[in-house]
């Protein structure tokens, strides 16, 4: 059965310590106020198909957002409980793997940096972690925002390498998303929230022309 | 359940139980997964091991209806017994319910004829022996799991190996929800199977269990 949020007296970040988020991050903006929790991409732009430059620029598109869950994660593990902190350090570095595919897919235009319009727009709700629940439904909702990117990918990339990065990246995204919404205690409805077919509809994802990779 | 009435079970489906059609998957619950693999190279050109898109999605499609029948086994020999497991298992099954309705759609666009029947060689060779060998709920559970890790490994496979965008996205979408139904079958069961940072790319399934065209 789901393990339950201890009362552990594991320490929570300060205020100061988790504000300082994005330096650790490595992005240098100011912090964009869009909520507390993940919203579809449109509510920040229109929708929009993929940005120019073919897979190469998707590829790392999707190195970028991979890198941002690493970083949004690196920020909440402190928070979990002893028996869940190895869940989420194994989703860290599946994701870092999954960074390493694609840039290997995205050659010369891999960054190797986490997407920083995504970590803007996540930041007010990485700094308002508060308990092992807020990083348990954040990591949930990422990881359903990039099983649903990857479906939204498989129907864009042209490229034989880039399909078969997606294709075996996309069910361990889905996977780690039932395997958050099972330790909220959450039910057979939650662990699958597009029904029988997961969604490929880039609103309901990380729209590569919402969050634009910029150039190293 | 009885092993008298699981074998009566089994004549039903018309099938003789063969063991060590799939060697490795007919082992010890305290054995590793099966690995029923080929060896074959995946080539995202095109299809692997000379089949064609339609004989993955027919593969695909059997699949479906062996999974759904399992399910439907455990119901009817009260393999699945907790309020949990029952609940997941009848969600579950109606996703496989889905994915054969889906599945059939294609290879009919496809001007294929549907091989509307359970995976005779993977029934034969992990299916049957294993239900005969099911004693607990958990029993169970980690045996749908094994299929629905094998229908997650046979979408990545396919999606690698048929032609069009399209088609991709559509196999996979019903791929990434196999992968979360054997995720929250393994928590369910306590299962403790490994995560992997990727799902293979491989067939997961013996080479004779590709329906052919």
């Amino acid at each position: 059965m789901p393990r339950r949020e201890s009362s552990s007296t594991r320490r929570a970040p300060t205020l100061v310590e988790r504000r300082s988020f994005l330096r650790r991050a490595g992005v240098g903006v100011a912090v964009v106020a869009v909520g507390p929790v993940l919203v579809p991409v449109d509510r920040f732009l229109p929708a929009a198909g993929a940005q120019t430059g073919g897979d190469p620029a998707l590829a790392a598109f999707a190195e970028s957002v991979e890198l941002v869950a690493v970083a949004a994660y690196e920020a909440g593990v402190e928070l979990l409980s002893d028996d869940l902190v190895p869940v989420l350090q194994t989703f860290i570095g599946h994701h870092e793997e999954h960074a390493e595919i694609w840039a290997e897919v995205a050659g010369e235009a891999a960054t190797g940096e986490p997407n920083a319009a995504l970590l803007v727009a996540l930041t007010p709700a990485i700094e308002a972690f508060d308990s092992q629940g807020d990083v348990l439904r954040f990591a949930r909702d990422l990881e359903n925002q990039l099983s649903v990117t990857c479906g939204y990918l498989l129907t864009v990339l042209q490229d034989a390498d880039a399909v078969a990065a997606v294709a075996t990246i996309h069910p361990v995204e889905s996977s780690h998303a039932a395997t958050l919404s099972y330790e909220l205690a959450e039910g057979p409805a939650a662990w699958f929230p597009f029904g029988a077919l997961e969604s490929a509809d880039v609103a309901l994802g990380l729209d590569p022309a919402a969050f634009p990779v910029e150039p190293s | 359940m009885t092993e008298v009435a699981r074998r009566d079970l089994l004549r039903v489906g018309g099938l003789t139980i063969a063991f060590g059609a799939l060697v490795a998957a007919c082992s010890s619950d305290d054995d590793p997964a099966p690995e029923i693999a080929d060896d074959e190279e995946t080539d995202t050109e095109g299809p692997t091991s000379g089949s064609s898109d339609l004989a993955l999605l027919n593969t695909a499609l059997s699949l479906e209806i062996l999974v759904f029948d399992t399910y439907q086994a455990g119901f009817d020999f009260a393999l699945a017994q907790t309020d949990p497991v029952l609940e997941a298992a009848a969600l579950l099954q109606q996703h496989h319910a889905e994915h054969r309705a889906t599945l059939t759609f294609l290879v009919q666009a496809a001007d294929g004829e549907p091989f509307a029947t359970a995976n005779p060689v993977v029934k034969a060779g992990l299916v049957d022996p294993r239900l005969l060998a099911v004693t607990t709920e958990r029993d169970f559970v980690s045996l749908v799991h094994e299929l629905e890790q094998a229908c997650a490994e046979l979408y990545v496979h396919v999606t690698t190996s048929v032609r069009t965008p399209e088609l991709r996205a559509t196999l996979m979408s019903i791929g990434a929800v196999a992968s979360r139904r054997a995720t929250v079958l393994d928590l369910l069961g306590d299962l403790g199977n490994e995560r992997l940072a990727v799902v293979p790319a491989d067939n997961p399934l013996p080479s004779d269990a590709v329906v052919p065209d």
